[in-house]
């Protein structure tokens, strides 16, 4: 289903956004926070928006949310320029940001109902919806809570499902699963993939989390220091770091002989104590597995496999920075 | 033009030209009345938790004036400047002293951005904010006027309410306008102080414009105040529209220009 909505979308389908020559410079500051970024966003996509810290991204989605002003370039959303109709994004675009909502009085419900109506719900139809999604994220306990009374994680949420709130065709999702818990951070992309393949819609999300991204997105866009490292369907993204497979290595002790092995290895590194990266090029990762395995001590060896590129290759490949590194 | 797919209820065909929305609502934001009182109400919720102190923070200073000018000064309209004037801090206090704070706070927790990607208007977010500094500060204004007929034995007329809210949302805007101009709350908090003692000790609030210094006159004509207090004591005395509305009508077009114009000039989104 993913794949048949990805296809229709990028051979048939229009543009959601359409970004050009996109630059931002913040009053005060020199360095561009966004800097002639131009990217294609087909509309029914998941697109995810990747890049380290200070790379421009939430720069990058508050101006296609219209809450941000571009410094020059344009940015059309359904065909009409941003700029010159911000007042009518909201008709369009729902949007996560990652400051939270300061509504400490409000009751979680109340978060869900008011936002509901204001885009256009009858009463009767946002209190149906404000339910079945506190029912669907397993928090109907939290409906009557005040949000000054919830945790950092439930004030998310909070925010988060207000966003899903009468259905817009855009949502945009700026880092949506901080401070959630596994389960309701599981759900969550669970329910971006429903409400793409179901409803078409289109959703940008601006995350760390490489691996749950990988798991819905189609396309991805590498922000790094404010310019675009790389655009493409996850396919294509990964086809640039496609001759780089790499074998882990778990160990249990790592005696002398045992390090004197993987160091005469090309290209082996030691990530962290106890686990060893060595690339290799697809073809040859057989080969060399066995010879890595024949040359260490059986009893040496905890754990071992094969792994082909993932976004977390593509990430170092273009930004230089290895996330595997930091990885449990 | 932008517009949303929203408007059929009909599942569209995924032909790749609009999304359908299966649960797409019958319309894309709510009609303005209900916008209004639906963001009034959110908006009013958030003094669930503080009313109280919020009440005082209210009452406090324009009781506190009522007594400190009806005793201390030996003039035989003391009662009636005593009562008008602290309805008119009272009215100065919610309608711009606390809307300039609010809108600088809501600037400094996200509050005020979580509007704007919401289909409502800066003009409705205006009108809710002044509004409801004018409910807040009515209490307190009911009290005042209470203790100003039974122990003053002056009267507040039904024209006096209606010179009071109009004043409210004369001062609206100038409010509206520091909160919105302020780095943040801290800011914004520190130029309403400011702007609260010009307003009120500049202005002939609670002394008449003939004993203020000279120069003080002319620079009061261009205080709102001025024409809410004038404007308050001569429907205090007994004056009609026909004595008041060359003050009524400053009111009804700072009013105007408070709700309609200042909004516009907002930075609701930020370059």
């Amino acid at each position: 289903m993913r794949d048949q909505a990805l296809t229709r979308s990028l051979t048939v389908g229009p543009l959601a956004y359409q970004v050009r020559d996109l630059t931002k410079v913040y009053r005060g500051s020199k360095a561009p926070a966004n800097d002639d970024i131009s990217l294609d966003i087909p509309a029914g996509v998941i697109y995810a928006v990747l890049g380290p810290n200070g790379a421009g991204k939430t720069t990058l989605v508050r101006q296609l949310t219209g809450l941000l002003e571009p410094t020059a370039g344009s940015i059309r959303l359904f065909g009409d320029e941003v700029r010159t109709k911000a007042d009518s994004v909201p008709l369009i675009v729902a949007y996560f940001g990652q400051r939270l909502l300061a509504l400490n009085a409000h009751r979680f419900q109340e978060v869900l109902w008011i936002t509901g109506v204001l885009r256009g719900q009858s009463p009767a139809q946002a209190r149906q919806q404000a339910v079945a999604l506190l029912e669907s994220f397993e928090a109907t306990d939290l409906a009557r809570r005040l949000l000054g009374q919830m945790s950092m994680g439930e004030r998310r949420l909070a925010a988060v499902l207000a966003t899903f709130m009468a259905s817009r065709r855009v949502l945009v999702l700026d880092e949506p699963t901080n401070d959630l818990d596994p389960l309701r951070r599981q759900r969550l992309w669970h329910y971006l993939h429903e409400c793409n393949a179901g409803d078409g819609r289109t959703i940008i999300v601006v995350s760390h989390n490489l691996p749950e991204v990988e798991t819905v997105a189609h396309q991805a866009v590498l922000i790094n220091q404010g310019r675009v490292a790389a655009a493409g369907t996850l396919g294509e993204l990964k086809r640039a770091v496609a001759d780089k497979v790499r074998i882990e290595l778990r160990m249990k002790y790592e005696g002398p002989e045992d390090v004197g092995v993987l160091s005469r290895i090309p290209g082996a590194e030691r990530a962290r104590p106890g686990l060893w990266v060595i690339p290799a090029a697809p073809d040859d990762a057989p080969a060399l597995l066995r010879r890595v395995l024949d040359g260490l001590r059986r009893e040496a060896i905890d754990d071992f496999r094969v792994v082909t590129p993932s976004l977390d290759d593509v990430y170092l490949h273009f930004t230089g920075k290895d996330v595997r590194k930091y990885a449990s | 033009m932008l517009r949303s797919s929203h408007r059929s209820a009909e599942p569209a065909a995924r032909d790749g030209t609009a999304p359908a929305i299966s649960s797409a609502p019958a319309r894309d934001r709510a009609p303005g009345p209900l916008a209004f009182l639906l963001v009034l109400f959110s908006e009013m919720l958030r003094m669930r938790l503080d009313w109280f102190w919020y009440l005082i923070q209210m009452s406090l200073n324009p009781l506190a004036l009522l007594v400190f000018v009806y005793v201390l000064w030996d003039d035989p309209r003391a009662a009636q400047f005593a009562v008008t004037g602290s309805l008119v801090v009272t009215m100065s206090t919610s309608a711009m002293l606390s809307l300039g704070q609010q809108v600088g706070w809501m600037k400094e927790t996200n509050a005020y951005e979580h509007y704007a990607a919401l289909p409502i208007s800066r003009k409705l977010l205006v009108a809710v904010i002044a509004t409801r500094g004018v409910l807040l500060s009515l209490p307190s204004i009911l009290t005042v006027a209470l203790i100003g007929h039974v122990a003053m034995n002056v009267r507040i007329t039904p024209l006096g309410v209606v010179i009071l809210i109009l004043g409210a949302y004369a001062m609206s805007g100038l409010g509206a306008f520091v909160g919105f101009w302020s780095k943040d709350g801290r800011m914004a908090s520190m130029a309403t102080q400011v702007l609260a003692t010009i307003i009120i000790f500049l202005a002939p609030v609670y002394i008449p414009l003939e004993q203020m210094p000279g120069f003080l006159r002319y620079t009061a004509m261009a205080i709102p105040t001025t024409y809410v207090a004038r404007a308050l004591r001569l429907s205090a005395a007994g004056g009609g529209l026909s004595a008041l509305w060359p003050d009524l009508t400053v009111l009804v077009g700072l009013a105007l220009v408070s709700l309609l114009l200042v909004p516009l000039r907002l930075p609701w989104r930020r370059s």
